[in-house]
């Protein structure tokens, strides 16, 4: 790695953690068996609540996933590079929070597919992405 | 402590160096007796001992108490030697304590001849015991004589009086000092802070965490919880063994109708069919369980083209304009104009004019403005560098999910199926079109087998889903217990501190309760004894101390309701108080007294030199020359000392002296 070139953990205060407003949903969609961990499922919502462009309202108060476990499944860096190139001159407390928002709003977006239809369409969700 | 000798050099009236040596003393002799004018120097010799003692502070202690004029080290100084620019003041003590010599020094060191103020001045302090020096020697004083405890054996006989009188407030804090119960009571409100904190922390332990009841019902849920689960496994189990026989039975049927000629053919193709299903099933299983797999890279497909467009957008809008490059470039260039203007040589090899350099050191400063421009900004706030966006970039390329492969495998093998259920179903009509009895009688048990079979398995599969939320819902509140457990070691371990805090409270409190009474009985006794002996009135038999430290007098009736007596019987009863409170006090000092006589009557003065040789080993009295006593009276004393000394003003040279003459 050379000077320039950091890795996610170096985005985020060490031992911080991301929190849900929607724990519930986490629950319900790994119970279902759609995801097998809360890592997984934090990561999907955050791609489907950035390609959507949803992001929750409510207030995360319930920690959920600790930024070294998150950095193992991104270690790049991929959603907080893409976030701050998007956002230019944010803070990093507040490029936290905004991945707690998106990553709602995708978890929310899977949950009402999942209780209309029962299911979840991956493949649907690559068609959507696409678009 | 018993003193040996003291030097004492440009000490207030002491020009030079003068040593008074006190020798061993015999058991019946042991007061020195300093006798002297008034305006000789006796006060001041007293002042260096105290000086040497305890410097300053002391200094100001005991002049506060016998209401003279404060002094500061400055103003100790022998003015003689002030004035011929020699300030050097010292004073030596040399005591036995304990067994061992040892000599303290007290010395100021001037920063230069002619001396002002208080910063024209050092002083330093050294203290050896058996020829070894030692550190803080200030803190090994305090350890052989406290300031605080010397009050009651250094002491000017007209100040005394002041703990005679009643519930003084002096009284109480001198006894306290003496019996060292300050520095008690100091642990002890610190042990009590401490076990305070130590409450606060347990408490603040418990209201954070869930009480023992809330652990306690966990815990019983769990064990309730895997009752269940328990059954349900049991239940699982029967129904397995029932499908089971279900399934034998249908095979047993199956294989009946096999061998039955008429469709037997029929049987053997339906047989090969569900072979077929069965075998497909598993294959939809398999690419189900890998699209599960892939759900890992999934978000970076999903990024992917959103990911491309927003950093083509970045990169476009930034150009090559990396903020970190930009300040690595000056930070070259930077150095490059630095070494130039170190050198004195520019790129070209020649020399660097006067006139250039100022030039160069616009240039440096500017770009070391810029450099911190940039840390400022880099510092509030993150801005992606080309690297961070290439290798992010680099990541999600390699992560690929097949899920349209994977969905078309599964959708040919759903429709094969699908055909083969079709065949198997047409054949089965075929063989209950037969028309023979037993076959269709085979058939329809063979429907309902399936019928009852399909059931087992959804309620085998309802159990198990069952079992598994279950099982999960064990674990989570197992762990939430482990957590929830795992304070308690950190509140025994405070506990058992608060435990040890409250054994060290409650023996203090015992020290303060029991030793108190019990010093102030013996200093009760002492005091009584020296008073019987000191006072000749027959009304006072002897002292109480209060529980408010006031002193009363015993008379023969009980003790009077409130003392008064003259000057002098105060005087009388503080010395007795002393005497009691320097026997209580298990510490071996001399006592050195001045002005001892002033006040009393001749009755009472007999009585004083009388019982002067039972204050202490060693018993120092400054007396004014003719002065106090009578003649017969100084004889008597002079009976009892081990020698005696006098202290001469000199008003030609404005200087004291002291010599001994016995």
């Amino acid at each position: 790695m050379n000077q320039h070139e950091r890795r996610t953990e170096d985005y985020f205060e060490n031992g911080e953690r991301f929190a849900t407003s929607v724990k519930e949903m986490y629950d319900e969609l790994e119970n279902a068996g759609f995801f097998k961990n809360h890592p997984q499922l934090f990561l999907t919502g955050l791609a489907i609540g950035i390609i959507t462009g949803r992001k929750s309202g409510k207030q995360a108060d319930t920690d959920i996933i600790k930024v070294d476990t998150y950095a193992s499944s991104d270690p790049y860096g991929v959603f907080p590079v893409y976030l701050l190139a998007e956002n230019e001159g944010i803070t990093q407390k507040e490029l936290a929070r905004l991945m707690e928002s998106y990553a709602d709003g995708g978890v929310e977006y899977l949950y009402e597919e999942y209780k209309d239809t029962s299911e979840i369409d991956f493949s649907d969700l690559l068609r959507l992405a696409k678009k | 402590m018993r003193l040996t000798g003291i030097t004492v050099q440009n000490f207030g009236p002491y020009y030079g160096k003068h040593v008074i040596k006190f020798d061993k003393i015999d058991a019946d002799r042991r007061i020195w007796l300093f006798q002297g004018l008034t305006g000789a120097g006796k006060t001041s010799l007293f002042l260096a001992l105290i000086w040497a003692l305890y410097g300053e502070d002391g200094v100001k202690e005991f002049t506060k108490r016998t209401n003279a004029e404060r002094r500061r080290t400055i103003d100790l100084i022998c003015k003689k030697a002030k004035d011929e620019g020699r300030p050097n003041m010292a004073v030596e003590l040399y005591f036995e304590h304990q067994g061992e010599n040892c000599t303290l020094i007290r010395r100021v060191v001037p920063k230069r001849p002619q001396i002002q103020s208080t910063q024209d001045i050092d002083v330093t302090v050294s203290f050896s015991r058996s020829g070894t020096e030692e550190e803080f020697p200030e803190e090994k004083i305090s350890e052989i004589l406290p300031r605080d405890a010397s009050q009651f054996f250094f002491f000017d006989g007209e100040q005394v009086r002041r703990y005679a009188e009643p519930s003084s407030n002096e009284t109480k804090e001198a006894l306290e000092n003496i019996l060292g119960i300050p520095v008690i009571k100091a642990a002890r409100d610190n042990i009590q802070y401490v076990l305070t904190d130590i409450n606060r922390d347990i408490t603040d332990i418990k209201n954070k965490n869930p009480s023992d009841e809330d652990i306690a019902s966990w815990i019983r849920a769990v064990q309730i919880k895997e009752l269940e689960v328990k059954n349900i496994e049991e239940k699982i189990r029967s129904l397995k063994s029932e499908l089971s026989t279900k399934e034998q039975e249908r095979e047993d049927i199956s294989s009946r109708l096999a061998n039955m000629e008429v469709v037997k053919l029929s049987m053997e193709k339906i047989k090969h069919l569900e072979n077929l299903v069965k075998s497909n099933d598993e294959s939809i299983d398999y690419e189900r369980q890998k699209k599960r797999e892939l759900r890992d890279d999934l978000p970076f497909v999903l990024i992917r083209d959103s990911f491309e467009t927003v950093i083509s957008n970045f990169k476009q809008k930034r150009g090559e304009d990396d903020i970190r490059k930009i300040k690595y470039t000056l930070e070259i260039k930077l150095k490059f104009l630095e070494d130039v203007l170190k050198n004195g040589i520019c790129i070209c090899g020649n020399s660097v004019y006067e006139a250039e350099k100022s030039a160069i050191q616009t240039r440096i400063d500017d770009c070391k403005n810029q450099i911190r421009n940039i840390d400022q900004k880099l510092a509030v706030v993150t801005i992606p560098s080309s690297e961070e966006l290439n290798t992010a970039y680099a990541f999600i390329v390699g992560k690929k999910v097949n899920f349209e492969e994977i969905d078309s495998r599964i959708a040919k093998l759903e429709l094969e199926n699908a055909n083969y259920q079709k065949e198997i179903k047409r054949l089965r009509d075929e063989v209950k079109s037969s028309n023979i009895e037993e076959v269709a009688k085979l058939e329809i048990k063979i429907e309902e087998l399936e019928s009852d079979i399909s059931n087992l398995k959804v309620e085998i599969s309802v159990q198990q889903r069952q079992r598994d939320d279950d099982i999960r819902t064990i674990e989570k509140v197992k762990t939430s217990i482990a957590r929830a457990q795992s304070y308690s070691p950190i509140v025994n371990s405070l506990l058992e501190q608060w435990r040890y805090g409250e054994k060290i409270e409650n023996a203090l409190e015992y020290i303060i309760n029991k030793l108190i009474p019990e010093k102030k009985k013996l200093i009760e006794i002492a005091a009584s004894e020296a008073l019987r002996n000191m006072l000749r009135k027959s009304m006072w038999t002897g002292i109480k101390i209060e529980d408010d430290f006031g002193i009363r007098t015993i008379s023969q009736v009980g003790y009077s309701d409130d003392y008064v007596g003259s000057a002098g019987e105060n005087e009388i009863v503080a010395l007795s108080f002393i005497l009691g409170l320097t026997r209580a006090a298990d510490r071996e000092a001399p006592i050195v007294t001045d002005f001892l006589f002033g006040r009393l009557d001749e009755e009472y003065r007999d009585s004083i030199i009388e019982t002067l040789p039972s204050f202490s080993n060693q018993v120092i009295v400054f007396k004014i020359q003719n002065g106090e006593l009578t003649d017969s009276q100084t004889e008597k004393l002079r009976k009892l000392c081990a020698g005696e000394f006098e202290i001469k003003y000199d008003e030609n040279t404005q200087t004291s002296s002291i010599r001994r003459i016995s």
